[in-house]
């Protein structure tokens, strides 16, 4: 596991749920890609937090997501849509997985 | 260039098994023309074999890798440096490569890719892994787009321009050159250049964050 971090914020509600969904993404990582390392990139700016997870494990197709897989990916989604946030899911069989996933920060702190 | 094409490398690293765990791991690709486990026999030595790639440990006993670089780059700027560490300390990493570094690595890189970044340094180019371009964009938050007009800032030196941003954002999401050329559309060549105006900046900038960034980080 490789973290790397840009820039830093206090803890919201949106960022804690952000978090819960990182996690998700990195153990899905653990278990399914079967690669030896996960790289974990976050950064903070003005309006948004970014999360990205990334594997160069064995991949898959988004368009034929087994049933499993896209339970996962949906309780990535729905954890970070509640907060205004969004998620996109890259990859290809062979080429690992990115997940991006990100929430807007409070006006009041910007 | 050794008479064979292979990297001229010397090895700095107070820890036997890890210097000989580098030489086992780059075997015959490389050619290792000494080794040292402290300052000044390493400066010495690099002094006279005059390898092509030293790799670098920061945590040097005896002034650390900082020292070296002082010892050997005013007489021999041909020498060039890839720095090598555990401990990721940003003040630490900032060090070396202001000194005059090419590229900082962490010592959990695999044997293939510590090849390449050598090769990549011996041709004059930049190193930087995933930890090195969060540091950077940490220490030159704010993008020359929307902070040219900040007093004091000169944008040759100062600022990263957004291409060098996003070049280094994906470097830091793991993304080898080739990787970062493909999506950005552009060639390795042109990655390679951005990353080594980026090191120049880093090296050069007079800018006072990143001295505030690095010691704030300290006391973390």
């Amino acid at each position: 596991m490789h973290a790397v971090v840009v820039g830093e914020c206090d803890l919201t509600e949106g960022l804690r749920a952000l978090l819960d969904a990182t996690r998700e993404a990195t153990v899905n990582a653990a278990k399914w890609s079967g690669a030896a390392q996960v790289s974990l990139y976050a950064e903070v700016d003005r309006d948004a937090v970014t999360l990205y997870v990334r594997d160069r494990g064995r991949g898959f197709d988004p368009g034929s997501i087994p049933g499993d897989r896209q339970g996962i990916a949906r309780s990535i989604r729905a954890r970070v849509a509640r907060f205004g946030g969004s998620v996109a899911i890259r990859s290809s069989p062979g080429s690992g997985v990115e997940v991006e996933m990100s929430v807007p920060r409070p006006q009041s702190v910007r | 260039m050794s008479d064979q094409g292979r990297p001229r490398v010397f090895l700095v690293d107070d820890h036997a098994m890890f210097r000989a765990g580098v030489r086992a791991e780059l075997g015959e690709a490389v050619d290792v023309v000494g080794e040292a486990d402290e300052v000044e026999a390493a400066v010495e030595l690099i002094s006279e074999r005059l390898p092509g790639v030293v790799l670098l440990d920061v945590h040097l006993p005896g002034g650390g890798g900082q020292a070296v670089l002082r010892g050997v780059r005013p007489r021999h700027p041909e020498v060039h440096f890839l720095a090598l560490s555990v401990s990721d300390a940003p003040e630490d990493v900032i060090a070396v490569i202001r000194a005059g570094a090419r590229g900082y690595v962490t010592k959990t890189i695999s044997g293939d890719e510590l090849l390449q970044a050598i090769r990549r340094v011996e041709a004059g180019d930049a190193v930087f892994s995933p930890r090195l371009a969060g540091f950077v964009l940490d220490a030159f938050a704010g993008s020359a787009g929307e902070a040219t007009l900040t007093a004091g800032l000169d944008p040759e030196l100062d600022l990263l321009s957004p291409r060098e941003r996003e070049v280094l954002r994906l470097i830091a999401r793991g993304y080898t050159y080739k990787e970062v050329a493909r999506e950005l559309i552009i060639s390795v060549k042109t990655v390679e250049s951005h990353v080594s105006s980026v090191l120049r900046k880093l090296q050069l900038s007079t800018r006072h964050e990143l001295t505030r960034w690095a010691t704030a980080r300290r006391l973390v």
